[in-house]
């Protein structure tokens, strides 16, 4: 687990139609960009297969007579030890990780951004109170927190993905914190004071638009971790 | 009020400051999670039985375990005993949870030292590589590598590894029972083998981003073309001048990693059958020995507050325009 993302590389995000729209065809043309968007297709595809049951074989109906076969046209996986279907279990499996990613990292993309962005905007006593409250979830180990809301919530997804939103809250809160510090200074940032304009509105137009590249590459990379 | 002026103005006193905020923070949440989770001591020790004692037994086995006094009460007996030294006893192995602290605690530090020396032994260089011809075939293809070793959960890679080189090699030292490197260093050293490269491929990749991308920032630095223009030669400029500065995210990163691998190497520790830290808190959550948990969840926060101040400190000493804030 990471908290620091490579800053460096991420292009400057222009906001200009034409410019945008130049970037995704480039995307769209690159080998790399286009294996990413098949591998992508092909991930949602199989957990939409499995949310509808479009899968071939029911992923729980075991059938012993079948078991441990190897891939063939009728299980395109095999079967494990119980002559269950590998592929509608592996399909099963990606929509209730995807499902869990998408929530968890939602949830603490926002939380984290939103105390994070505070914390270094406002300063003083709100950075103190952040500063503590990520300082003590980052030194808990993650498991005795996923086993305590295990144990008193019910056991679902909804579970696993508050506690591993949790877990990720103070990664953003930090990754978040650190360029606020150097957006508040920035010369947009003065003049947007200097017209008048609130400071919560200053922090919304002007300092969180400018922090996307970054949390763009945070985002995907806990999706990446998470699923 | 103002919590700066609780810990002084200084940088290294505020920092100290809020590392025990931390402690204590930490300390409160494992308890009140503790006590949240259902069943206790009673419970996990007689199991099913626990439904058929009656109240007065309950009572009695509760006031043996010190469940029957209140919460506060019982935070501050565990607090007063850490502070004096004593950490609390095992109630089912009758061990002080100091004197098993003191037996997991060095391997664990040693698997995570071991994993951190892999992790780095393949990201720097790694990323030098990366670093050295950017956006070409060496930079794309060490970064791939790189993205694959990040996919694989670790799980996974552990078992796979030490399921092979057992059917194919007829070599798993694990299966030995476990040597401290103090009793057996050799038959140590195999056996902490696996589960150190294994934890070194999932360092690596944030090491090797980290020392690509610092390289490169700071190859386009303005003392950098200075150094050149003075007539500083390849080699030099690149250790002294670039190596040098790049390898300060290097150590935080490092050492971030060191922190979460002394207390978050469960799933390593608990495959490769290592006695460390790790399991010590799992098997004092399963037997609900509260005083195991919360004093070694103390201890591994305590290992994590320790590492990340040293870090900050030896990142002062490096690199003095941090000094400034």
């Amino acid at each position: 687990m990471s908290t620091t993302s490579d800053i460096s590389n991420v292009p400057e995000i222009r906001t200009d139609a034409s410019a945008r729209s130049r970037a995704w065809i480039a995307a769209f043309r690159s080998p790399i960009g286009i294996a990413g968007v098949v591998l992508m297709l092909i991930i949602v595809v199989l957990a939409l297969m499995a949310v509808f049951g479009l899968t071939p074989h029911d992923p729980a109906r075991q059938n012993v007579a079948e078991s441990l076969q190897g891939p063939s046209g009728s299980h395109w996986f095999g079967t494990d030890q119980f002559g269950r279907d590998v592929f509608a279990r592996v399909a099963s499996g990606m929509a209730n990780s995807l499902r869990v990613a998408l929530v968890s990292v939602a949830a603490a993309s926002v939380i984290g951004v939103l105390l994070g962005v505070v914390a270094g905007y406002y300063q003083g006593i709100a950075d103190r109170a952040v500063g503590v409250v990520t300082n003590v979830l980052f030194a808990f180990p993650p498991l005795l927190l996923a086993l305590a809301l295990a144990a008193t919530l019910q056991r679902s997804w909804v579970t696993v993905s508050l506690s591993i939103a949790i877990v990720y809250v103070p990664i953003f809160a930090r990754v978040a914190r650190g360029p606020v510090l150097t957006l508040r200074n920035a010369e947009y940032v003065l003049a947007a004071t200097a017209i008048g304009r609130s400071r919560m509105s200053t922090l919304f137009r002007h300092v969180l638009p400018n922090m996307r590249s970054i949390l763009v590459v945070q985002v995907t990379l806990s999706l990446s971790w998470r699923s | 009020m103002k919590l700066a002026s609780a810990f002084g103005r200084h940088p290294v006193t505020r920092r100290i400051g809020e590392a025990i905020v931390t402690l204590v923070g930490v300390s409160i949440l494992t308890f009140v999670l503790l006590r949240v989770v259902p069943g206790n001591q009673v419970t996990a020790s007689y199991g099913i039985a626990a439904g058929e004692l009656s109240p007065a037994q309950v009572h009695s086995l509760e006031a043996y375990y010190g469940l029957d006094k209140p919460l506060v009460v019982q935070y501050f007996d565990w607090l007063g005993g850490v502070l004096t030294g004593h950490l609390g006893v095992s109630t089912t192995s009758h061990l002080s949870v100091l004197s098993m602290t003191r037996q997991a605690l060095p391997n664990t530090i040693e698997l995570a030292l071991l994993g951190i020396l892999v992790g780095l032994l393949l990201g720097v260089p790694g990323g030098l590589l990366a670093a050295s011809r950017p956006g070409r075939l060496r930079d794309s293809s060490t970064q791939m590598v790189s993205l694959v070793a990040l996919s694989i959960p670790s799980f996974l890679l552990a078992t796979a590894v030490a399921s092979w080189l057992a059917n194919n090699l007829g070599w798993y030292p694990n299966g030995k029972g476990f040597r401290t490197l103090f009793d057996d260093p050799g038959l140590n050293l195999q056996q902490m083998l696996l589960p150190a490269v294994v934890l070194g491929v999932s360092v690596a990749p944030p090491v090797l981003q980290t020392t690509r991308a610092a390289i490169l920032a700071i190859r386009a630095e303005d003392f950098v073309r200075t150094a050149r223009a003075k007539g500083v030669s390849g080699r030099r400029l690149e250790v002294r001048h670039i190596l040098r500065n790049a390898l300060i995210p290097v150590v935080t990163m490092s050492g971030l990693q060191l922190g979460f691998l002394l207390g978050g190497a469960l799933v390593v520790e608990q495959i490769f059958a290592i006695p460390g830290i790790g399991r010590q808190v799992l098997l004092g959550l399963n037997q609900k020995e509260y005083a195991v948990v919360q004093s070694t969840v103390l201890v591994i926060a305590a290992m994590f507050v320790l590492i990340n101040l040293l870090t900050d400190l030896v990142y002062r000493v490096v690199d003095p325009r941090v000094r400034v804030r």
